[in-house]
């Protein structure tokens, strides 16, 4: 009986074992996205998390309204009262006294949607649909590349510090690479005609579709699919490819329903009407129609992002600026990436060839239309560090093609493997360490960690206040991510001078505590107006009511009461 | 190019040594370059002072480039049913510690925290070439 019992245990143990060693690369990755995706939501895990940046705050009012008002948009009638528009505060831009935002749809719907289930759910959507995006990764490689190459990238690309620092936060760059890497997979798999079903011509347009409900550029890459496809053309249905075109179409057309209720017009978008009042200079009327006026203006604007840049080109700065922003962050890969494009080239396999063509023209458009501009120096590279979020694509080509030409080695040095094994080892042991010091240094991830863990913090402690509270500040301190209460923001009062800035803020602040408005003040020793108003103001009383590592809070009340 | 074609045909024994060196050559610097670039996260003040890892990167991508283009290509036989030996496996040990140690030492002040995330890094350079060279 024992020896029964015994041999059914083993049988048991050598199922487990050949079951391991046969999947044992599923079984890693499973692991090793599990693993991602608790480093990609770290913020969220550890209660560190809030819409600090600029842009996520904007995204975190408009899914908030989204669900309140059933509106894209914004207004508050406490903004009519005062001359400076003290609670619009965020990146939208301002007509008739109404916010437009000039986030995509596709982020503040995601937004909208994980606001409906809890606070941190749309932390969370973010950092899942980065691993997703991941796991996309490697099976796209797969298709186009082999298993190893798929492995080596996407361990590397993975742990990469945009990846990692930008599914930490509430923006739309990690989504919206994620749904185009998965409509690449699905795309990939007709152009290499492994699955030529309707369900990949339609799940590609699906998911293409959706990138582009995320950021708009998306539509640009997609349009860089042409080449492809017409090196593919014979294996592609004709059919099913018009099929997939028309449900991409179909997709995309509400966002033109939306620019039209929105903006007047269904090819202008918020941003494009946002910077053509305010940053690009044009006459005032060019037609009679609004209609075509609106239209016209974005195109210019289109012109203006896309073609200007480029048009006036200056090599020092593109070289100066690529060493930020692509040799900086992959410092062992870009010597693989330049020869792997070589080889490929020089081998002309089909597959491969068609992927680098589209990857060629993509990075090449997308370098010379962000990084120009500004010379970068060390010193104001800080600032600028967050553009890497924008090249998470042209980051994925770098990995895929380096890793392509370090196996490309192994294959001409498999008697000297040991080196071929050195090389991987020292590229992820690299890819770690320059995470690691970008994380700790100027990429600023872990004390943005440490800012967001107190904004955490607050937005707990001030859930106890009055419903119809408002917090003052400045969103240079703190203010942006707090989403509890309502928020007043002195820096748009926009005087230099302190103490007429702090006399118009207490102004403000009597009229909203004559309307009965509970006013809290969040600071510490950078706004002075605790001081001024001590000082200053007889009428009113200040008391502080909770404190932190950065800052401080006090009520404000009327003396009489 | 019929000149230069011809000039290799008749120097072909001279430029079949000269692709091998190159190949070795090539390896040694790519290996030495991404010492280097370890070596720069945490001592980047003697880069900045005495030696411009740029300089390396320009020679590796010359080098690279002379190391595609050869004509004659050299192909070392394929041994596909070949199985990591033990002083291998002790080799990916060592390297996973040490890059295990590196990953510590850059992340040492975020306390606790750190030890995982080095121990996570070594797991990862351990398990990924096994993965990849376990036929």
């Amino acid at each position: 009986m024992i020896f029964k019992k015994h041999s059914k245990i083993k049988k048991i143990f050598e199922k487990i074992k050949f079951f391991t060693v046969k999947n044992k690369t599923e079984i890693f990755l499973f692991l090793f996205f599990l693993l991602i995706f608790i480093i990609y939501s770290w913020d969220t895990i550890t209660d560190s998390q809030c819409p600090f940046h600029f842009d996520s705050h904007e995204t975190w009012v408009f899914s908030k309204n989204l669900i309140q008002n059933k509106s894209l948009i914004y207004s508050d009638p406490l903004s009519k009262l005062f001359e400076h528009k003290v609670f619009y505060h965020f990146g939208s831009y301002i007509s008739n006294d109404k916010l437009y935002t000039v986030r995509t749809y596709g982020e503040i719907l995601l937004t909208s949607f994980g606001l409906l289930i809890n606070y941190k759910a749309p932390f969370f959507l973010i950092s899942l649909l980065g691993t997703i995006g991941v796991g996309f990764l490697y099976l796209f490689a797969k298709n186009i590349f082999n298993k190893k190459t798929a492995l080596i990238s996407t361990i590397i690309f993975s742990l990469s510090f945009p990846m990692i620092n930008w599914s930490n936060q509430l923006i739309n760059n990690v989504p919206a690479f994620s749904l185009f890497i998965t409509g690449l997979y699905f795309i990939s798999e007709i152009f290499t005609n492994k699955n030529n079903r309707l369900s990949r011509y339609i799940l590609s347009a699906l998911f293409f579709a959706l990138s582009v409900w995320m950021r708009y550029e998306y539509l640009i890459f997609i349009f860089f699919l042409i080449p492809w496809i017409y090196r593919t053309r014979r294996s592609i249905k004709l059919k099913y490819f018009i099929i997939a075109i028309l449900v991409f179409i179909l997709l995309l057309t509400p966002i033109l329903f939306l620019n039209y209720q929105l903006h007047k017009s269904p090819l202008a978008f918020g941003v494009t009407v946002k910077e053509t009042e305010t940053n690009i200079k044009m006459p005032d009327k060019l037609f009679k129609n609004r209609m075509l006026n609106i239209t016209i203006k974005a195109f210019l604007w289109l012109y203006y992002r896309f073609l200007s840049i480029p048009i006036r080109l200056d090599f020092v700065i593109l070289a100066n600026n690529l060493k930020y922003l692509l040799y900086d962050i992959f410092p062992g890969l870009i010597i693989f990436f330049i020869l792997g494009y070589l080889v490929i080239f020089k081998e002309r396999e089909k597959n491969k060839l068609n992927f680098v063509i589209f990857s060629l023209i993509s990075s090449i458009f997308w370098i010379f239309k962000i990084i120009p501009g500004i010379l970068l120096r060390p010193e104001n590279i800080e600032p600028w560090w967050c553009f890497n979020r924008y090249f998470l694509l042209v980051y994925c080509f770098v990995v895929l093609i380096s890793v392509f030409f370090i196996f490309y080695l192994s294959k001409k040095f498999i008697k000297i493997r040991i080196m071929h094994y050195l090389i991987i080892t020292l590229l992820i042991t690299i890819t770690i360490l320059n995470t690691s010091s970008l994380i700790i240094g100027s990429g600023g991830t872990f004390s943005t960690h440490n800012l967001k863990k107190q904004v955490y913090k607050i937005n707990l402690s001030i859930k106890d206040l009055p419903e119809n509270s408002i917090i003052v500040g400045d969103r240079r301190f703190l203010l942006h991510g707090i989403t509890e209460r309502k928020t007043l923001d002195l820096c748009k009062i926009e005087i230099e001078d302190e103490e007429e800035n702090c006399k118009i803020a207490t102004d403000y602040i009597k009229t909203l505590l004559g309307l009965d408005y509970p006013i809290y003040i969040i600071e510490k020793n950078y706004l002075n107006l605790t001081n001024y108003i001590q000082k200053n103001e007889k009428d009113l009383l200040i008391k502080k009511i909770m404190s932190g590592e950065e800052f401080e809070i006090y009520k404000v009340f009327n003396r009489e009461k | 190019m019929k000149y230069i074609k011809s000039l290799i045909e008749r120097n072909s024994n001279k430029y079949k040594l000269f692709i091998n060196i190159n190949r070795l050559i090539f390896v040694i610097i790519t290996v030495v370059y991404l010492f280097l670039i370890i070596i720069n996260q945490f001592l980047n003040k003697i880069f900045k002072e005495y030696l411009n890892i740029n300089a390396i990167f320009i020679l590796l991508l010359i080098d690279g480039i002379l190391f595609l283009l050869p004509r004659f290509e050299r192909k070392d036989k394929v041994n596909k049913k070949r199985k990591i030996k033990i002083e291998e496996y002790f080799l990916f040990l060592i390297m996973s510690l040490i890059c295990s140690v590196l990953v510590w030492i850059k992340i040492k002040d975020f306390g606790v925290i750190s030890y995982i995330i080095s121990t996570i890094a070594g797991l990862i350079t351990l398990v990924s070439p096994i993965l990849l060279f376990y036929d």
